[in-house]
């Protein structure tokens, strides 16, 4: 049903007022899925286009930006299907890569004194870079963006407790990383015996 | 009271204490504030008392701040605002926003 020209105004303005201060968010999430400028310029186009087409839909009051976080999932994983280009890990694999990481021999305290040596900033903007999906979006939703673990999971589509798993292995693959660039810049000491076993975190899945 | 101190590696003692390893796995759901009210109360209390829990706690705590303060400072491209813009116009939005060329 076509809008008389007021209620396009008011549609057009609610959607500029609350829809339209979130790009910066919805083109950092974007551009977490794609790793590439030019790719996420395209999904923020395409989410902003989807948005607007379907704002009436929206419930006004609710959050937009996990509104818009959605909506540019959605149109990442779209973009993704039709370039038949494989970019999210299954499953099986998830565990694979997991399981190389989650068991750190016991040096938690060790890896964690060198880290704070480093300087985290440039080597953790690094570290994001090369972090896999599904590990990536999990991470940026809930760190970066802020969002909950019950938003993650409906922008995500999938279980809070998938997110949870997701969003751990992925700050363990990053711990794992930075632990690594320090050792590489020769940040790192050799690992003595002055490292006692402490309990190391395993958050529970 | 009793004037022996509390350790609070012992075994948990009394109903939802929790001890290192049971503080430790629900370290970053704490710091995520995911926990129900009691878990957060129990952590929060376990940290406050254990000395080798805290720096777990303080290292974790520093490390999601730097994820969050490495990235929440991208922004957009000029480039892309404007493209979103123009796309946006040829479906029809009227915005108030001038697009600069």
């Amino acid at each position: 049903m076509a809008l008389t020209p007021a209620e396009q105004r008011e549609y057009d303005s609610s959607f500029e007022s609350e829809a339209l201060p979130w790009l910066d968010d919805v083109y950092r999430f974007a551009l977490s899925l794609t790793r590439n400028e030019a790719d996420a310029d395209d999904i923020v186009q395409e989410t902003y286009l989807r948005a607007y087409r379907s704002w009436h839909t929206f419930e006004r009051g609710s959050d937009a930006r996990r509104w818009l976080f959605t909506i540019c999932r959605n149109a990442f994983l779209r973009t993704r299907e039709r370039a038949r280009h494989q970019v999210e890990l299954e499953d099986g694999d998830v565990e694979a890569v997991a399981s190389q990481v989650s068991e750190n021999s016991g040096s938690a305290s060790s890896d964690e004194r060198l880290l704070t040596r480093l300087d985290l900033g440039p080597a953790l903007s690094q570290a994001l870079g090369q972090l896999a999906e599904p590990f990536r979006s999990a991470v940026t939703l809930v760190d970066v963006e802020d969002q909950s673990y019950e938003a993650a999971a409906e922008i995500l589509g999938v279980p809070i407790g998938t997110v949870r798993s997701r969003l751990f292995r992925g700050r363990r693959l990053l711990q794992q990383m930075l632990t690594e660039y320090a050792r590489d810049a020769g940040i790192a000491t050799p690992i003595t015996a002055e490292v006692a076993p402490d309990a190391t975190p395993h958050p529970h899945r | 009271m009793s004037d022996v101190p509390q350790d609070p590696c012992a075994p948990p003692v009394g109903p939802g204490a929790v001890d290192c390893a049971m503080a430790l796995e629900q370290l970053w759901e704490y710091l995520d504030a995911e926990l129900a009210t009691e878990g957060m109360q129990a952590v929060r209390t376990h940290l406050a008392l254990c000395a080798k829990c805290y720096p777990h706690y303080d290292f974790e705590k520093a490390f999601l701040e730097a994820i969050a303060a490495c990235q929440c400072t991208t922004c957009a491209p000029h480039d892309v605002r404007c493209h979103v813009i123009e796309a946006l116009r040829r479906a029809g939005f009227c915005s108030a926003e001038k697009v600069e060329n």
